[in-house]
């Protein structure tokens, strides 16, 4: 588990078992100075919301495990949604079955590969709707 | 048995009656004689005494006379004096009586008193014989009620008149004693043995009578034999006349016993009827014996005619003549039915067989062939005429080109042997059934057979039958469809794999993506803000080749037919025109929409749409620089003609197909490191998706390019 941020409200938080795109995700962050946490399984990302977390939620699909749709099951099942919005990250551009039921939950999605703009502009919009 | 006792009996009583008359009249004839001789011996006593009579009266006088109521003889007083009559007793032995007129005047004649009969009176049959006519008389005669052999003569007067008369006689029973015993005794014989025989006959009788009820006894049971067989029975005698039936024959005919019998086959029968059944009595008359014919021109009683097997044998008579015939009626009515139902059953089976789609052929049971339909025909080149009957294998020429064992000669063999002719003989119950690749007249074929045993009612296997069937298209379609498996697995695999390379390229190119626009933006060297701009270059175009391979294999994959419904063709387009416009004004090209608002087709709004995005972004990119772009639409009867035209780079003539090849690019694009020669691929395969065809035309390089493609049209 790995706290970038103290501010545990109104960050980001990125969901992902890929070492390099939470890493490269952090950076642009860093530039932008968004508070971020970084999570490398959907377990993580749950203990960080039972933590206290609330913001914008970078979740990926494919994760070894517990796969994004079940982390949001998950999130919704502990009553953790509230104060946050998910921006799924998928590389297929194309939702699945998985998501039946689920994506009311999902507020938009980010196709891989992302270029850095694309992303700060998403997160920073999506934060100013997370903290209206 | 009875026959031969009434004969007996007949020749018996016969016997018995000429020797009962034979004996009873030679007895009798014996009698007479031995009574004959009796009377004249009896006779000639008596004329003895009569003469010894007339000599003692003689001695006494000369004539007779009546003198007052007395006889006289000469002057001797007749009347009343014993004298005389006693003498001849004494000297004869007979009675003596001296009548005058016809009473007894002296006799020896005594009552049982002992008084002597005078008085009495001469018989009047005797009186009127010999004083009335004058007759002697000789014969038997009553006297006192005792029957006396007597002889009487008349006395005359010297003038010839009778005035009375001598009579001698003898008791009858001294003269005819013996006669009457021995006439007793053979009567009495005669008695005897007329008893006997009429006992023998009586018996006889008796027992002809009993065999004669034994006979009708037999008769009877003869009768009740017959008329228990359920067969109709008649018989006739030689002159065709019926002499009887059994109840079965009456209720077949419809006629009563006593309408039949005594009838001939004219008097029973129709005219047709009657004139066979005679011919052929005629015939077994002429050749006694057996003789069995089937016939159809019998009339039942319920008026219809029935088929029957007559069955006719001669009879003889005890002395051998011919008796007569016997018949019985065999019904075969309804066998005749089955028969030609089974002829109907067998004809319809055998144009069954004939017109059976399979090849067919069957083999009797030494493997002869006696059926070989058309289907076998058309398949072998062989006709029926040159195979039915063949056998030694001739079936399998056709076949193998040699002769030699099929399926239909295995179904007795053990498993090992049917092995050893046909790999993969597989049977089930008692059906064989094996495939085989065969050169036949019209090429090679594989053919799958099934042999089965054919079996009559009684379980017999009487032959076999084999159904050849044709399997050369499917076994062709199978290996095509094999193929074509093989290249869906293979094409799945490369569609999973390749969606899973383009998916998994994702996550590395993330970082890629995020952090070297970051790089460039904080590198002040020139030399390496275009190292980190030809990094970025680089992986743009590793993600353009991951997105169109996606959509490719997308698009190819089995889901990809989509469900087509109508779509506005102008506003897809106008939406893809929209997507591009950064391309278009980057080159400062113009593209004009021309299609008609209205134009509708059916499609897939998703893949049309990336049908635009690819063809739009192809001629962005190959228009001349400020040219133009013009997408046009034609409705045609049932399809919608789309033409993209550019006026730039133009194609050669070979390059117009190869376009559509995956990878291909033309060599003014070679190093266009912003296409993956993907767009064009990914356009033949959603048209070919929507059943509709794509094709380019080109005047020649630099004279502009135009890709067509056909969609079905639908209402807008």
């Amino acid at each position: 588990m790995n706290h970038e941020g103290t501010d545990m409200e109104n960050g980001v938080m990125i969901v992902d078992d890929n070492e390099h795109i939470r890493q490269s995700v952090q950076m642009i962050c860093e530039f932008e100075e968004l508070n971020l946490v970084c999570a490398a399984s959907g377990e993580e990302c749950l203990e960080h919301l039972q933590a206290g977390f609330r913001g914008v939620i970078l979740m990926d699909i494919m994760m070894p495990e517990m796969d994004g749709w079940q982390t949001i099951r998950e999130i919704v099942e502990r009553g953790l949604y509230s104060g946050n919005l998910i921006l799924m990250l998928t590389g297929m551009g194309q939702p699945d079955s998985r998501m039946d039921g689920l994506q009311e939950y999902v507020t938009d999605y980010l196709t891989k590969p992302f270029g850095p703009d694309q992303l700060v502009d998403a997160l920073k919009y999506y934060l100013k709707l997370v903290q209206a | 048995m009875s026959i031969k006792t009434n004969k007996i009996a007949n020749a018996t009583l016969s016997a018995a009656l000429v020797i009962v008359i034979c004996l009873t009249i030679t007895t009798e004839l014996v009698l007479k004689q031995v009574r004959t001789e009796e009377t004249q011996e009896a006779a000639e006593v008596q004329d003895h005494a009569l003469k010894l009579f007339w000599k003692l009266y003689r001695a006494k006088g000369t004539s007779w006379s009546v003198q007052g109521r007395d006889l006289m003889m000469g002057s001797y007083r007749a009347s009343g004096n014993q004298e005389v009559p006693d003498r001849v007793r004494a000297i004869t032995g007979s009675t003596a009586s001296v009548f005058l007129d016809d009473t007894r005047v002296a006799t020896n004649v005594f009552y049982p008193g002992g008084r002597r009969a005078l008085g009495t009176r001469m018989p009047a049959t005797i009186y009127h014989s010999v004083v009335v006519k004058g007759k002697p008389f000789r014969g038997e005669s009553l006297v006192l009620g005792e029957k006396f052999l007597c002889a009487y003569e008349p006395i005359r007067d010297r003038h010839g008149n009778v005035i009375g008369a001598l009579a001698v006689g003898e008791r009858a029973g001294n003269y005819l004693a013996a006669y009457r015993r021995t006439a007793l005794r053979i009567r009495a014989i005669n008695a005897v043995l007329t008893c006997i025989f009429i006992l023998c006959a009586f018996l006889l009788l008796a027992e002809r009578k009993r065999a004669q009820d034994g006979t009708q006894k037999q008769l009877d049971f003869l009768q009740v034999i017959i008329d228990a067989i359920p067969a109709p029975i008649f018989y006739k005698d030689a002159a065709g006349i019926y002499l009887g039936f059994n109840k079965v024959y009456e209720e077949y005919i419809g006629l009563t016993r006593e309408q039949m019998l005594g009838k001939s086959v004219f008097d029973l029968w129709s005219r047709d009827a009657a004139e066979i059944f005679h011919t052929m009595d005629q015939q077994l008359f002429t050749a006694p014996g057996v003789q069995t014919y089937e016939t159809s021109a019998v009339r039942h009683s319920d008026g219809t005619r029935h088929s029957v097997i007559m069955n006719k044998a001669t009879f003889h008579n005890p002395n051998g003549s011919l008796g007569g015939l016997v018949g019985v009626m065999l019904d075969i009515t309804e066998r005749k039915k089955a028969e030609e139902e089974t002829r109907n059953a067998y004809r319809k089976l055998a144009d069954i067989l004939e017109f059976l789609p399979d090849p067919t052929f069957v083999v009797d049971q030494e493997h002869r062939v006696i059926a070989w339909n058309l289907a076998i025909e058309e398949l072998t080149g062989v006709g029926k005429e040159q195979i039915l009957g063949n056998g030694n294998y001739a079936y399998a020429v056709p076949f193998y080109g040699v002769r030699r064992k099929m399926l239909i000669d295995l179904l007795e063999d053990p498993p090992e042997a049917q092995e050893s002719w046909y790999a993969g003989i597989t049977s089930n119950g008692k059906t064989l059934s094996a495939e085989a690749c065969l050169g036949l007249h019209r090429g090679e074929r594989y053919l799958w057979s099934a042999a089965s045993p054919l079996y009559d009612l009684q379980g017999n296997l009487v032959g076999g039958i084999q159904t050849v069937r044709d399997v050369t298209e499917v076994r062709l379609a199978e290996q095509e469809r094999h193929r074509l498996e093989m290249q869906l697995k293979h094409s799945n695999m490369i569609e999973s794999l390749l969606t899973q390379l383009s998916h998994d390229l994702r996550t590395p190119l993330t970082p890629l993506f995020a952090l070297l626009p970051m790089v460039r933006r904080h590198v002040q060297d020139p030399k390496l803000e275009r190292m980190v701009a030809m990094c970025e270059d680089s992986v743009q175009q590793i993600q353009g080749l991951t997105v169109k391979a996606l959509d490719l294999v997308r698009l190819s994959g089995a889901q990809a037919v989509p469900d087509l419904g109508p779509v506005p063709l102008a506003g897809i387009a106008r939406v893809s025109l929209h997507g591009c416009a950064a391309q278009f004004e980057q080159r400062g090209v113009t593209c004009l929409n021309e299609i008609d608002p209205q134009l509708a087709v059916f499609g897939q709004p998703e893949q049309l749409a990336l049908l635009f995005d690819n063809l739009l972004s192809n001629a962005a990119r190959y228009a001349a620089e400020h040219g133009y772009v013009r997408i046009r639409a034609n409705l045609g009867e049932e399809t919608v003609t789309v033409a993209v035209h550019d006026d730039g780079l133009g194609l050669e003539p070979v390059h117009c197909e190869l376009i559509f090849r995956e990878f291909f690019k033309v060599d003014a694009a070679r190093h266009d490191t912003k296409t993956q020669g993907l767009g064009l691929p990914i356009c033949r395969t959603i048209v070919m998706n929507h059943q509709g065809r794509i094709w380019a035309e080109s005047p020649g390089l630099n004279q502009g390019t135009t890709i067509f493609f056909t969609l079905k049209a639908a209402k807008a």
